[in-house]
């Protein structure tokens, strides 16, 4: 901390270069920025097919975490990406997966499916467990389908846009039903498989259909209600309306990654932004809803309603939705809340 | 192999402050650095004593907490770094002391606020009146969470002016155990549960589920007994030094029958206690754990000759090289030292090695293993999983690949004896 880490950071570095990897890349913390250590001297250890990245975050002098997760994936796309590669037909790219979420790898196997249904590969995962030379190559892929179009999801889309012209599918990854079934038609008519996408979607649909009559009998009726970060929320509320379900208020609480309600029903549904859950117990008492949809369920008055979470991240796919309401069926028939919700109180007897 | 890079995610010294701190009922230990610094260490020590039922991040929406039940802090940004962190931390105190109850108040600088050079005692002596409070102003940048958490443990000791006691009384204290360390609510179980056996009254587990008060009468204990030697020794010497109180570190942390019967048959004739309870106990457990290898092994001739690897501090593979290599009969492939910095217990650890010829264990990359029983954090376990290796992963330190433990477990004493040997059977089996 007296006489700077360059030299340690450089010892490190030719330690590291005999492990023989693809790329290097130094990060600089709060206490490498404050005693105005410049990593970018070690760049010049690089060798021929091993670059040295730098990416000077200085801990959070550089920004916060958001901020930090862009500049990490700006500087590695600059910085690796090379720009003389050949397109290569039917790949597309993935950019803005959320690494932390535990259906990723999941979601991304059902989007996987889909494109190789469609004879479609995947070149690059930006940045979820991809190799560096997938990355070099990342501008060879002619299309890219961005995971997510919350507020990280856009700024990365329009980097790509800008610097590198990228061509990005409109729709982001489809959840539910109409999402799934547009965004195939989409990436079906980019690459000339309108016909397999179309074929896809009419298996699909007579399974969604099938299980949409099969659920009406016990939730035909029912009122629900939602409270959420989720500021996109079409695919439950589509497959609640096909079921017959009510939809008697939508309560969206303040999320930093997110603004704006956002439909494409075309329904007229009542709304409430930047909600204060405070209200919660006024709402419950004036719509009586029969289901409580939040992001985390509350333990208040529970057994008046069905209280069920809505997942920040839901699962791509037709049966996001359908799959939620079979669940509310099951939930209501059964009509249990599982009594280890009554011992909340001794919980805070002896964990206070 | 490279010497200088971290193979793994390992905590620092930074880490060992704090959950050192975080080990103390009624405390609030405030973070002077940005929301980074704060976050993990919020999570690990709700997951280890739970505060919270869910996780909604609307039930902490106090300033500082940001959403989580512990460690607020002073969400330091790059402006504070220029112009200093009073103004907030000052903002911090005043919001703590009204609307928060506690105590004993920490206050631990980030790695980057120590550099600011606020002088966080001058500021803390102002606001801060009839309550206690420890200020630790470095936090020991790259030093190990040993370093740190003993750096604490002496600071809370030296801070809190405890005076010298009239008289010594008949109970110890148990140092050395954090809770950072995997299954220390089971670990602190366990031993009250064998020293019940032998009348033994604990006085306090410092930094790791005590109270002020009892860290306060610490000195009044006539036995400081040290169970992880590099998170405690330093702590021991200096209570022997300022207060008399002599101290016992164990053979390595109690693991196996053996070392367990050695460290009760140790603390009983030191305080005269008597032990032929415990070993009744002993007894009964060894013949469970007889029986049950004793099935297997006339199958199949397991656990004699399998090959394991550790991980850990040196104490930590000398205790399981022990129990595992002596009583199971197994052989140990490779033994991963986690920080070869901490060295209060090297020399043991050599001399047991050298003893069953397995010194060579320490030149073999663990992530090269082909071990079939493979003791380690859950980082290591997942790296070799992912490296597609044929095993069985027995987690013994955090980080955990996050399996939840209803019923606190423990790996120290004879229920840990017990628990080794399932883990190691069932690892053969399945």
């Amino acid at each position: 901390m007296i006489f700077g880490g360059i030299d340690v950071l450089t010892d490190k570095i030719k330690e590291v270069k005999l492990k023989k990897p693809k790329a290097i890349i130094v990060i600089s913390s709060c206490p490498a920025g404050i005693i105005g250590d410049d990593i970018d001297k070690v760049k010049s250890l690089k060798e021929e097919n091993m670059p040295v990245i730098t990416i000077k975050a200085d801990g959070n002098i550089a920004g916060d975490y958001l901020q930090g997760m862009l500049m990490s994936y700006t500087t590695l796309a600059e910085q690796i990406i090379r720009k003389d590669v050949k397109m290569v037909p039917s790949t597309v790219n993935i950019v803005f997966e959320k690494v932390v979420a535990k259906n990723t790898g999941s979601n991304f196997k059902i989007i996987e499916n889909f494109l190789s249904a469609m004879d479609v590969r995947v070149n690059c995962r930006f940045l979820c467990e991809t190799t560096f030379d997938r990355l070099e190559k990342f501008l060879s892929a002619p299309l890219n389908l961005l995971a997510n179009d919350d507020y990280t999801g856009k700024m990365l889309k329009n980097f790509f846009a800008e610097k590198y012209g990228c061509k990005f599918l409109d729709e982001s990854f489809p959840i539910g039903f109409d999402e799934t079934k547009n965004w195939l038609m989409s990436v079906g008519g980019f690459f000339g498989k309108k016909e397999k996408a179309l074929e896809i979607i009419l298996q699909n649909e007579a399974l969604y259909k099938k299980e949409v009559e099969r659920l009406k009998p016990s939730l035909s009726g029912k009122k629900l209600m939602i409270i959420t970060y989720n500021h996109s929320l079409d695919w439950i509320l589509m497959a609640a309306m096909d079921v017959g379900i009510e939809i008697v208020k939508i309560g969206i609480l303040n999320f930093s990654q997110d603004s704006g309600f956002r439909t494409n029903l075309g329904t007229s549904f009542n709304v409430e932004e930047n909600y204060d859950k405070e209200k919660r117990m006024s709402d419950f008492a004036k719509y009586c809803p029969d289901i409580v949809l939040t992001n985390y369920e509350s333990s208040v008055n529970s057994g008046e309603y069905l209280s069920d979470t809505i997942p920040m991240c839901p699962d791509v796919g037709f049966y996001s939705g359908i799959n939620m309401v079979s669940r509310w069926s099951n939930l209501i028939k059964l009509n249990l809340q599982g009594e280890w919700k009554n011992d909340e109180q001794l919980f805070k007897k002896y964990y206070s | 192999m490279t010497n200088n890079c971290l193979k793994n995610i390992t905590p620092d010294s930074f880490s060992g402050l704090v959950f050192a701190m975080e080990g103390i009922d009624n405390t609030v230990v405030l973070i002077n650095g940005p929301t980074g610094c704060k976050f993990y260490h919020s999570a690990i020590s709700d997951s280890q004593s739970i505060h919270q039922y869910e996780f909604d991040p609307l039930n902490f929406p106090e300033k500082f907490y940001f959403g989580q039940p512990r460690v607020p802090c002073t969400w330091l940004d790059s402006r504070d770094y220029v112009y200093g962190s009073t103004e907030k931390l000052t903002e911090a105190l005043d919001f703590l002391c009204d609307n928060v109850s506690f105590e004993l108040l920490a206050i631990i600088n980030s790695p980057g606020a120590s550099l600011i050079g606020d002088n966080l005692k001058d500021i803390v002596k102002r606001k801060i009146k009839g309550k206690k409070c420890v200020v630790i102003e470095t936090p020991g940048f790259s030093q190990n969470i040993c370093a740190g958490y003993e750096t604490a443990s002496l600071e809370i000791l030296r801070q809190l002016c405890i005076s010298e006691p009239t008289e010594k009384k008949l109970k110890v204290n148990i140092l050395g155990l954090s809770i950072f360390h995997k299954n220390y609510r089971g670990d602190i179980q366990e031993i009250e549960r064998l020293f019940k056996m032998c009348g033994i009254e604990i006085n306090c587990f410092l930094c790791s589920q005590c109270s002020t008060q009892s860290i306060e009468k610490i000195p009044e204990s006539s036995l400081n007994i040290v169970l992880n030697p590099e998170f405690g020794c330093e702590t021991a010497h200096f209570l022997k030094e300022t207060y008399g109180t002599p101290y016992y570190v164990c053979d390595g942390p109690p693991i196996g029958f053996e070392a367990t019967e050695k460290f009760i048959k140790d603390v009983c004739s030191i305080i005269s206690r008597d032990y032929s309870l415990f070993m009744d106990e002993s007894g009964k457990a060894r013949a469970d754990a007889y029986a049950s290898i004793s099935r297997v092994n006339s199958l199949t001739g397991l656990p004699k000759g399998v090959n394991f690897s550790v991980e850990g501090y040196c104490s930590e593979i000398y205790s399981y090289t022990s129990f595992l290599v002596k009583y199971f009969g197994m052989i140990l492939e490779s033994a991963s030292l986690l920080d070869a910095e901490r060295d209060c217990y090297k020399n043991k650890m050599f001399k047991l090695l050298n003893e069953l010829n397995l010194e060579d264990a320490l030149n073999r990359d663990i992530l090269n293993t082909e071990s079939e029983l493979v003791f380690a954090n859950g980082n290591t376990i997942a790296q070799l999983k992912l490296g597609g290796k044929a095993f069985s992963g027995i987690e013994i330190s955090l980080p955990s690949l996050g399996y939840i433990d209803v019923i606190p477990k423990t790996q120290l004493g004879l229920t840990g004896a017990l628990m080794i040997t399932e883990q190691v059977l069932n690892g053969l089996m399945f």
